[in-house]
């Protein structure tokens, strides 16, 4: 099995404050579940992390039912300079408990006042794909020639 | 019974069953086989085990020996979906009619093997800081109050009076045995009960470690003495629940008990004098008839019907969804009197648990082992698939009925695999 790096840029963006970070997940039927979450980050075995505050939220069931039953979970990041990537992962590991547990949960405490912390998730890349759009363009207009509107290629 | 060298050959395993059940969670499959089977470590897992840091049992080591071999040995496992599996190692790996699972360490990782076959990465619990703490009358506080990853059990009394009178106590059960060999063992008296004022302290000290607990567990073997009987039982839970309750500054706190069938105004009592926020009275066998042969203490002193009435007059009190019955599962197939067929048992016990369930009462069921000192000792335990289909039914009632989660799940307790299903 090939192993999914995510390069030192990449993760500088990921872990950026100034990044919007967005998690998609599906539950066991297939119906898509969209959030935002700060927390996501690269953590320093190189997977994706996040703190999942509500253990009742959907994301949380959403994520179980993909370690259950080997489901892909969705990141997409949007860096301050428009720069924007895909991470698609399987979630591995839900952490509930332990010192790094406590260690995450003092640091929510710290962070955000007097909240609850329902689990650390670890999502391990499978794909990254970049989103940036003015890439994207160029990339489809070269492999797509015949996708395009006919006005924009009428004289001017 | 002497081991079966083929039972492999007699039943669907892990893989199979896996493969028959997709849409049921392969991490509460495994955990149902390694409580139905047992598990054993090997010393390269024991190495990875280091009791200052790891949670071993220190409050009733015998309970815990592997085969007489091992005195501190891990309590539990965490899997990698965030579920816990308690280890208990009271049986023996030369009597079991099943080879038990192997937690092993591979390139310096703890995982769990079946067959020499790698089945999934897992951890040792970690161990709680007030562990090594003392009591000012000089107590450990690890002998008064002990842990899962994320909740602290209490227990107002180790002694189940049910077995004061001989063939009454549940023939499943170890515990009351166990506890009287312990006597019988010791150089100084084993007190039955626990030590409020040095629970109080604990529960105190314990909750300096931020993040570690989010709810307290009180259980107590039956005691049928008071003016009413289980009285005594009641004043036990209530002067303890205070106790704990000192430490939090809401009424309420997150907190169950496992305790006797109680009636109206014992339950009453306890909702209105302490913290408590959910009931469970274990009914053990889902049948009138087997509950009367297999616990025939809580036959004679309650009966079955006026048990299960008890349960459903604590929904009232409680609130729905607060209110759950614990049961062996599978022990209604123990022999002689039991179920004769594995699909006989399963339709019995599952109309008998829509019942319950549509009175708004959730479950919290056991996967039976043949525990050395139990009366069923020697018995063989049903098939993984048996357990497999009982939970996913299970499951489907209990999300009919709006019950069941968050009460005994996968984080809170970690004992009842089945009540994994509702994470989803």
């Amino acid at each position: 099995m090939s192993v999914v790096k995510i390069e030192k840029e990449l993760a500088e963006i990921i872990n950026s404050k100034e990044t919007i970070k967005v998690l998609a997940t599906n539950d066991k039927s297939g119906i898509p579940h969209v959030v935002y979450k700060d927390s996501i980050h690269v953590n320093e075995d190189g997977n994706i992390e996040f703190w999942e505050l509500l253990e009742s939220s959907q994301t949380q069931q959403n994520l179980v039912s993909g370690i259950w039953f080997n489901k892909l979970a969705a990141v997409s990041v949007l860096g301050r300079d428009k720069e924007s990537y895909q991470i698609k992962g399987y979630p591995v590991e839900c952490i509930d408990s332990g010192r790094y547990f406590e260690k995450v949960y003092k640091e929510v405490q710290e962070l955000l006042g007097d909240v609850e912390l329902g689990a650390v998730w670890i999502i391990k890349p499978e794909e990254i794909k970049e989103e940036t759009f003015k890439k994207r363009q160029r990339e489809d207009e070269e492999k797509y020639p015949i996708l395009k509107h006919l006005d924009r290629l009428a004289k001017k | 019974m002497a081991k079966d060298e083929h039972w492999r050959e007699k039943e669907l395993n892990l893989e199979e069953v896996k493969q028959k059940y997709p849409d049921v969670s392969s991490f509460m499959i495994l955990k149902v086989d390694i409580q139905r089977r047992g598990i054993v470590c090997t010393e390269k897992a024991l190495e990875l085990f280091d009791p200052k840091l790891h949670s071993s049992a220190d409050t009733n080591e015998s309970t815990y020996l592997i085969d007489g071999r091992i005195k501190k040995s891990p309590v539990g496992l965490t899997l990698r979906d965030g579920t816990f599996i308690p280890l208990f190692y009271n049986f023996t790996s030369e009597k079991a009619q099943r080879e038990a699972y192997v937690v092993d360490a591979i390139d310096g990782r703890l995982v769990v093997t079946d067959n020499k076959k790698v089945i999934d990465r897992v951890s040792y619990w970690e161990r709680p800081d007030f562990y090594d703490k003392f009591t000012s009358k000089g107590i450990p506080m690890s002998s008064l109050v002990s842990t899962r990853p994320q909740r602290l059990d209490v227990t107002v009394s180790d002694y189940c009076h049910f077995w004061d009178k001989s063939g009454e106590g549940c023939k499943y059960c170890p515990i009351t045995p166990q506890f009287r060999e312990l006597q019988r063992k010791s150089d100084k008296p084993i007190v039955e009960r626990n030590d409020v004022e040095g629970v109080r302290e604990t529960i105190r000290e314990a909750l300096k470690q931020k993040g570690r607990y989010s709810s307290v567990l009180l259980s107590s073997g039956s005691i049928l003495s008071g003016k009413e009987i289980f009285d005594d039982e009641v004043d036990g839970y209530i002067e303890l629940l205070q106790a704990i309750g000192d430490s939090f500054e809401s009424k309420k706190f997150p907190s169950q008990i496992v305790a006797s069938a109680f009636n109206e105004k014992q339950l009453v009592r306890l909702y209105e004098e302490t913290g408590l926020m959910s009931y469970t009275t274990d009914l053990e066998v889902l049948n009138k008839e087997k509950f009367e042969w297999i616990c025939s203490g809580k036959a004679n002193h309650v009966g079955y019907e006026e048990w299960k009435r008890r349960l459903y007059a604590a929904v009232d009190i409680f609130g729905k969804g607060n209110v759950s019955t614990g049961f062996v599962a599978g022990v209604e197939l123990a022999s002689p009197n039991g179920f004769d067929s594995e699909e006989e048992a399963l339709k019995v016990i599952l109309e008998e648990a829509e019942i319950i369930g549509e009175h708004g009462v959730s479950f919290a069921a056991n996967v039976w082992r043949a525990s050395p000192h139990s009366i069923f000792a020697n018995q063989n335990t049903p098939s993984l698939e048996y357990y497999v289909r009982l939970f996913e039914k299970l499951d489907k009632i209990c999300r009919k009925n709006g019950v069941g989660r968050y009460t005994d799940d996968y984080r809170r307790c970690g004992q009842h695999p089945g009540n994994d299903l509702m994470r989803i």
